[in-house]
């Protein structure tokens, strides 16, 4: 299947924007990275990529000084927050100190822009004039996927229902205004929630006559929907991205694990320098749907995956078993053309299992299964009003705040705020068992609407009746619905839009924007949901991919101790 | 509310102070429960001092469970009792928090007579 819509072009356009502002400074170049930033610009090019633009070295904006060196061009790449202008300032300081007579040129990139108000920290410390140029680099998306496509916009939820900051809604409407400006207008825009409301009209004031008629853009505010990222995802991709978290398509485990594979995929990560770049042991391994095997399995229920490697490594050690039946020379001629592309799905074989195996021994280990079952009964909706015993056993014996913390908001979700009794009762035991500066925490969850005392009657189980969100009898390995995705448990996004498209409009393609971010459980039961209905076709961008562990982090204020 | 933000404080006695002045603020905007959590904490942290004080040992940012365990641990059952008493907790947690500390550090007799 041919999407219409095909994300490459915003790498390619990123790209160039990045090598349009590399070129126009000669000589060799240090690039002195934001830690965010580093990962993602990864979807875009790789050092060697950067290599070509005379970058020879890279280094981490921290409080730490500038490792020496005698490069003449510095070029801080940072989001703009104020943090970062403080540590620019302290190194370009440092740097400005060591470098004695050699003179050297300082600049300074913003992504995706400048904020007025980094620019009036920096000339509060007084190096404002010190950079030779302060530039934009407008980078607003990053190609995932051929169909998913992110905007790294981390903290979006946050911001939006927390701090009631929506400039984040800006960037959105920005991006979303790109691609109209490529693929031609969308002219039906449906929306759910009040964040997809302010983005819509932001876009109805940036738009310009574009012609072209036919998608049509859904837009779902993630306040609609907060049940989907806080259950547990159990395809394959969803269980990697839940034990060790999936960053920019890489996810990183403990390299000791792959010792007896060849050096595969770390290649793909920018930072090669090892001086100022640590790895802590810990071998990147990129996921996309490059790797075929990957392709295939990443959206399968985790307990459908075992089956189908084991199918795949019969398949595997056959064709090298035919080298046996080899006797003509041409049959041996094509049996060393094939060669190449039979070690490479070894590769990936073996790969892949090695995860799988590391995924199987946390389900095993951990107590995973006990909580997924305390989840799955508290999506059927029984008894969501008192005090849920799983959580209270949790909380006694100190297991991880996080975890806890998503049972309780899913919970006061289900139940459209939780009775004040039981409320207080979790609050008070959360303090006393974890301290309380988890105080603020709480009081985050609450303004962001996640934990609550009830407000009027749930209505959950009316939209779990008419929009068939839970389903008893699921088909792990050969699904039908896409509630194979959480064993039983169909996100409303998804059903939201299976439900906007079951009259059958004659959309050809549509951009799925859900703000704050889909899981990846989300994106993935799209496709086949839609396949079996010859449906449209659906691209999807995202400010960020989530899970339900950093959804619940982002809402989490650090306080440091006292020592 | 945001002044409860205050109590990133970097000592002891001013941690205190903001603690004390963000639960007015609770008091005033109606909060009952989080002014009484807040004065809760203030309690904790004069009782840890005080424990601190006897016992030199650190037990300053512990939340009160955490406390009551290393009470527990240390065969300090008084005081882990009148903590219990001061802040109410409930009895099934007591009777939890007993069993994980008695366990933690060897104590079977203790365990046993409990």
């Amino acid at each position: 299947m041919k999407n219409k819509i095909d994300f490459s072009f915003i790498r390619e356009a990123s790209r160039n924007e990045l090598i349009k502002l590399l070129s126009s400074i000669p000589g060799p170049k240090a690039i002195v990275w934001d830690k965010q930033l580093v990962g993602t610009f990864g979807l875009i090019g790789d050092f060697t990529f950067l290599r070509n633009y005379e970058v020879v070295k890279m280094f981490y904006i921290s409080r730490e000084n500038l490792p020496s060196n005698n490069i003449p061009n510095i070029i801080f790449l940072t989001v703009p927050t104020r943090n970062h202008m403080d540590y620019i300032n302290n190194q370009l300081r440092m740097e400005e100190v060591h470098s004695g007579g050699n003179k050297k040129d300082f600049y300074l990139w913003c992504v995706p822009r400048v904020s007025l108000l980094c620019e009036e920290r920096l000339k509060q410390h007084g190096v404002y004039g010190a950079f030779m140029s302060i530039q934009e680099l407008p980078i607003y998306m990053y190609k995932l996927e051929n169909d998913v496509a992110m905007l790294n916009l981390s903290s979006c939820f946050r911001d939006l229902h927390m701090n009631k900051d929506s400039s984040d809604l800006f960037f959105i409407a920005r991006a979303l205004m790109n691609i109209q400006g490529i693929f031609g207008l969308i002219p039906n825009v449906y929306g759910k929630g009040s964040a997809a409301k302010g983005v819509f009209d932001l876009m109805v004031g940036m738009r310009r006559e574009l012609g072209g008629n036919e998608p049509q853009l859904i837009l779902i505010d993630r306040a609609v929907d907060l049940i989907t990222p806080l259950a547990t995802q159990l395809t394959y991709e969803g269980l990697i991205d839940q034990f060790f978290g999936i960053n920019n398509c890489t996810v990183k485990l403990p390299s000791e694990k792959f010792t007896s594979m060849n050096s595969r995929g770390g290649s793909d990560s920018p930072p090669n320098d090892s001086s100022s770049f640590d790895f802590n042991e810990m071998k990147s391994i990129p996921l996309t749907s490059a790797d075929t095997l990957f392709a295939d399995i990443r959206d399968f229920n985790f307990s459908a995956v075992g089956p189908r490697l084991s199918s795949e490594a019969r398949e595997v050690s056959s064709q090298y078993e035919k080298r046996h039946t080899a006797n003509t020379v041409s049959d041996l001629k094509q049996f060393v053309q094939k060669l190449p592309k039979m070690q490479v799905a070894r590769q990936s074989l073996s790969t892949q299992t090695t995860i799988a195996e590391l995924v199987q021994d946390k389900i095993i280990n951990s107590d995973f299964r006990p909580t997924l079952h305390a989840e799955q009964e508290l999506l059927k909706g029984s008894e969501t009003d008192k005090v849920n015993s799983f959580i209270e056993e949790c909380i006694y014996q100190k297991e991880p705040l996080i975890k806890v913390l998503r049972l309780i908001c899913l919970q006061s979700i289900i139940n459209c705020g939780l009775k004040q009794r039981v409320f207080e009762f979790y609050k008070r035991e959360i303090i006393n068992t974890y301290g309380f500066e988890h105080m603020l925490t709480l009081e985050n969850l609450e303004k962001a609407g996640l934990f609550t005392v009830q407000q009027g009657k749930s209505t959950y189980a009316t939209i779990r009746k008419t929009l068939r969100l839970t389903v008893d009898d699921v088909n792990e390995s050969k699904p039908t619905d896409v509630s194979y995705v959480h064993s039983g448990y169909a996100p409303l996004s998804v059903r939201l839009v299976e439900f906007l498209q079951w009259p059958g409009w004659r959309a050809i393609t549509d951009v799925l924007t859900v703000l704050p971010g889909p899981t990846i459980s989300e994106t993935q039961q799209l496709p086949p949901a839609l396949k079996q209905r010859r449906g449209p076709e659906y691209v999807i961008l995202t400010t960020k991919i989530i899970n339900g562990n950093s959804f619940i982090e982002s809402l989490m204020e650090n306080l440091e101790p006292l020592s | 509310l945001k002044i409860s933000e205050a109590f990133d404080a970097k000592r002891i006695d001013s941690q205190l102070v903001s603690l004390q002045g963000a639960g007015e603020l609770f008091r005033k905007t109606k909060s009952d429960f989080n002014s009484q959590i807040t004065e809760d904490q203030v309690k904790l942290i004069r009782a840890q001092i005080r424990l601190e004080e006897n016992e030199q040992k650190s037990f300053v940012n512990k939340s009160l469970y955490d406390t009551m365990l290393q009470l527990i641990k240390d065969g300090q059952i008084k005081e882990a009792e009148k903590l219990k008493a001061d802040f109410k907790v409930p009895d099934k947690r007591y009777c939890y928090l007993r069993v994980y500390g008695h366990a933690e550090a060897n104590h079977w007799n203790e365990l046993n007579a409990f």
